[in-house]
């Protein structure tokens, strides 16, 4: 996760991912900012998500994230 | 039948009677009522479109029951199923429903391509064939069906939300053919979702007075923009692009803000009589204008103007392009090479150009409309592109960014930029856009006067009094909304007493009716029916 949270970090460094729970929801993360957040991740882990994974409660917070990036990863 | 005749008042009043008039046993039924409108309101427009949408509605729905056996297979897989082989089995079952959902599109976007692209594509075929001097491909010129693309996005819509398992299908082919055909929405939209127009459109709806009392204000306030702002509006714009060619200089500018102010009346009124209308019945639809105009940059603009079809577009083409393993490497190359902000930037500019030609298209096979696209998607990129820089320098300036009269310029220059969009919309071909665009700023020896045009002086005061009141609602309406108010002003009208609420809504009455453009063949169609 410490791994994970220094990559959305790279990519936003103004946001406190650590705290936000409604990254999307409040306007913090763009669209353009989760293109970038999904191909640092295929770069990364190799992990590619499908575009209709796309929606608020996948991306609004880190947790979220590194859960679907983990579901992902298994397959 | 057009929402602004008088036979579109008595057929929506004798619907609305209809439907409400239903005994309290039967009013499960209610749909029916809006079926059997809807069948006679879109058969007014032609019995063979009625035939084409019922087929293509049908294909649609057979193929999505097989989408839904899928899901519900994939249901009792996933019984006791942990997280992860969860995740697992829906990807395979979604491969197998990817197959129905191929079969289904290519159905709903052949059709729509055979009405509204056939003859352009065969004409620039003939074009190139002409060039290499072969023989020549006879064009057929197709009607298009009536909505015939709002309702076939309407359609993709609802099978990408049935592929993605987002949804149910519908089980009863008459259902479905009452949410593809409702009469408020398949003319011009908005491009719904299954999800929330189809649950309120099987539900009982007992009358309710205030529902109704606020969709008839929505419904006049449409009837205001449409009548008295847009069609006075089009008989000057007519004129002036009908024969650019006899026209030079300034004036074009004039027509352009003019055709801007026209059709977000003529769209925009449209919305809000079919929202009212549906309201009425007790079925909200999805809101598809933000006061636009207000917009700072034209990224926003976009998201305030024809919001359901920026959404479509957003979430079926923009995503799935921009992570598509090329475009994944792309961006990752992109930031690598200019930094996050700016390689992300650069790296949409492919994804961004793709949804403002197929955008463009969607208006219509023309190169007038391919070519708005490519305009908005180019200034979208540079937008996208010169954001951060130009904020590195307003702040090296000590701009003050955040004064209104900053916001008033960035609200101007966005709105102007949509002016020589609209130039390029508008004109008869593309020279004829080049020619308005180019001119716009030229000397002209050619004085013009108000007699030159078909609009009377008292005609223009009455333009301007009504768009000075349509700004200045807006701007409270603005207001409204930044400072998170709760209610709208129709929420506001419906607290007060009956003598004002009658007042407001008489006066709006009147006004359409004394300085309204309606009656047998005055006015203009919509603007967006043609679509």
């Amino acid at each position: 996760m410490e791994e994970f949270l220094k990559l959305l970090k790279k990519i936003k460094p103004n946001v406190d991912f650590t705290k936000e729970q409604a990254l999307v929801d409040d306007g913090l993360l763009e669209s353009l900012d989760i293109i970038s957040i999904i191909s640092e991740v295929a770069e990364v882990y190799g992990v590619l998500i499908p575009s209709d994974e796309i929606i608020p409660d996948n991306f609004n917070s880190a947790e979220a994230m590194y859960e679907l990036i983990e579901d992902f990863k298994e397959n | 039948m057009s929402v602004v005749s008088y036979g579109f008042l008595v057929f929506f009043v004798l619907v609305c009677f209809v439907y409400y008039a239903l005994p309290k046993n039967l009013q499960k039924l209610q749909w029916i009522v809006i079926l059997a409108a809807s069948l006679i309101f879109y058969a007014s427009a032609g019995v063979f479109y009625l035939g084409i949408v019922t087929i293509t509605a049908g294909i649609v729905y057979i193929c999505s029951l097989f989408m839904q056996k899928n899901l519900d297979q994939q249901e009792q897989l996933l019984e006791g199923a942990d997280r992860r082989s969860a995740r697992k089995i829906k990807n395979e079952m979604k491969q197998k429903r990817k197959r129905m959902l191929t079969v289904a599109l290519c159905a709903v976007i052949g059709i729509l391509i055979v009405f509204k692209g056939s003859s352009f594509l065969i004409e620039n075929i003939n074009m190139l064939l002409w060039h290499m001097d072969h023989g020549i491909i006879p064009v057929w010129k197709l009607a298009a069906p009536l909505g015939i693309s709002f309702y076939s996005f309407m359609m993709i819509s609802y099978l990408m939300d049935l592929y993605h398992g987002k949804i149910h299908a519908q089980q009863n082919f008459l259902k479905y053919l009452t949410y593809v055909l409702y009469f408020p929405h398949i003319t011009q939209g908005p491009i719904g979702r299954y999800e929330s127009t189809g649950k309120e459109l099987f539900v009982e709806h007992a009358f309710c007075y205030s529902v109704i009392k606020k969709g008839l204000y929505l419904m006049v306030w449409g009837y205001f923009k449409k009548l008295v702002i847009a069609d006075r509006l089009s008989a000057f714009v007519t004129a002036v692009i009908g024969s650019a060619g006899n026209y030079e200089g300034y004036i074009f500018l004039i027509a352009g803000i003019l055709y801007s102010i026209q059709i977000y009346c003529d769209f925009s009124g449209c919305m809000d009589i079919i929202r009212g209308a549906s309201e009425c019945l007790g079925i909200t639809l999805k809101e598809n204008f933000k006061r636009p105009y207000f917009s700072k940059t034209l990224p926003e603009f976009w998201r305030r103007w024809h919001i359901s079809l920026g959404e479509f577009f957003r979430e079926n083409v923009f995503y799935p392009v921009s992570t598509s393993q090329v475009f994944l490497k792309w961006n990752t190359a992109a930031r690598k090479r200019f930094g996050n902000e700016l390689g992300r930037n650069i790296a949409s500019v492919m994804p961004i150009l793709c949804v403002w030609v197929l955008t463009g298209v969607w208006h219509g096979a023309n190169w007038n409309y391919i070519g708005w696209g490519i305009y908005h998607g180019i200034l979208i990129c540079l937008s996208t592109i010169f954001e951060q820089p130009l904020m590195a320098v307003n702040t090296r300036l000590k701009i003050p960014t955040e004064h209104i009269l900053f916001k008033i310029f960035q609200m101007l220059r966005t709105f102007f930029l949509c002016v020589v969009g609209r130039l390029i919309f508008l004109g008869n071909g593309l020279s004829d856009s080049f020619h308005m665009i180019s001119s716009m700023f030229k000397r002209t020896q050619t004085v013009y006067t108000v007699e030159s045009f078909p609009l009377t002086v008292n005609e223009w005061c009455v333009v301007l009094i009504c768009v000075i009141f349509l700004s200045g609602v807006s701007v409270v309406q603005e207001i409204m909304e930044k400072k998170q108010a709760e209610m709208t002003i129709r929420d506001w009208l419906d607290k007060q007493n009956v003598l004002l609420q009658m007042g407001v809504v008489l006066t709006g009455i009147l006004v359409i009716l004394c300085f309204g453009v309606y009656g047998q063949g005055a006015g203009a169609a919509f603007i967006y029916e043609q679509f």
